[in-house]
């Protein structure tokens, strides 16, 4: 009982990370959906492995192994993804009370996100668990086992890839 | 005469982590100073703290799938309370802190006024009664000794005799 309680404890509290992280990298939901149920299953197979000090980093390191997995199993089939995910969602599209101002945040935000869709892998898991996880730098570092300083250096790098994505995108709407 | 300013990829990084909030202090103030000085560097700052600002705003995407392993039911109140246990051990040391302080507290100012250097309240009434009873007692005796002294003593014994000797000596003269 007290393994069904620890299982429920952790899925409660890192349900959405796991699925938020496998939607960012897979882009759609149906593999978010099947990498998540997979990474249950494995926390379910280890309960009685379990560290609750140590839980965070196994779980986002299960995920992101899954992940990768996945990704490379699409490159060789060289499946062609349907982004579910990738329609602009204008809150209000249609009503008559729509302001300019929402208009343009809603439009930056799908343009963020679209932007950390196309980020390197290696570069937007660093930046998914830092800026939408609240993960610390050493946290990432042990989670995807790399060195703090190339945790640092990614993140960097992903900022100002996000920022230059961005700049292309206000470059075509000017167009 | 224009001049040109250079930012090089080692300044724009601290442009950076200043936009996004993690950058010294040090180096908070020097990109302050210096974009209100320099619209190159303004700019840089403005548009990397938009994102920034608007990646907050970023929640987690909510699963609401199943989950596939099968568990018994288990009370809501309970998975609660263990909750609080085993995700937040400095939540649960603290509120058991507080009820065993509030315990403590109850008692020590319950019994406060009836606890006086070790003794009872009780014990301390009954002592004061004691000593009444034992001075009152000195002092009965010490009348009786003084009439005694005045009545039997002093008139019998002394004065008595002196008065005697004094007729016999008046005789005599």
């Amino acid at each position: 009982m007290l393994d069904s309680l620890k299982f429920e404890i952790l899925i409660k509290q890192y349900k959405n990370n796991i699925y938020s992280y496998a939607l960012y990298m897979m882009k759609n939901r149906m593999d978010a959906d099947d990498i998540t149920q997979e990474v249950f299953i494995k926390i379910w197979n280890n309960i009685n492995n379990f560290n609750i000090k140590a839980a965070k980093s196994w779980i986002m390191r299960t995920t992101h192994n899954l992940c990768i997995d996945y990704l490379r199993k699409r490159q060789t089939s060289q499946k062609k993804e349907v982004n579910i995910d990738s329609n602009i969602n204008i809150s209000g599209a249609g009503t008559l009370t729509d302001t300019e101002v929402r208009l343009r945040k809603n439009l930056l935000k799908d343009k963020i996100k679209h932007g950390i869709e196309t980020l390197p892998d290696n570069l937007k898991s660093v930046f998914i668990m830092y800026e939408l996880q609240g993960f610390k730098y050493n946290e990432i570092s042990e989670t995807l086992s790399m060195p703090l300083n190339s945790v640092k250096v990614y993140l960097m790098r992903a900022r100002k890839k996000l920022q230059e994505d961005l700049k292309e995108y206000k470059n075509e709407d000017n167009l | 005469m224009k001049t040109t300013y250079k930012i090089n990829e080692e300044y724009l990084e601290k442009i950076i982590s200043v936009a996004y909030g993690d950058a010294s202090f040090i180096d908070e103030i020097k990109i302050y100073l210096d974009s209100k000085k320099n619209p190159e560097v303004k700019k840089i700052l403005d548009e990397y703290r938009e994102t920034a600002k608007e990646l907050k705003f970023f929640s987690l995407e909510e699963y609401r799938g199943k989950i596939p392993v099968n568990k018994p039911e288990v009370n809501s109140w309970l998975l609660a309370y263990l909750n609080i246990f085993i995700r937040k051990p400095v939540l649960a040391a603290a509120m058991a802190f507080m009820i065993t302080a509030a315990i403590a507290g109850y008692y020590i100012v319950d019994h406060n006024d009836n606890y006086l250097n070790g003794y009872s309240k009780a014990e301390i009434v009954t002592a004061e009664r004691q000593a009444r009873e034992s001075f009152t007692i000195v002092a009965s005796i010490m009348n009786e000794t003084k009439q005694k002294i005045e009545n039997n003593v002093f008139r019998n014994k002394i004065n008595k005799p002196i008065k005697e000797s004094l007729t016999i000596v008046n005789t005599y003269l």
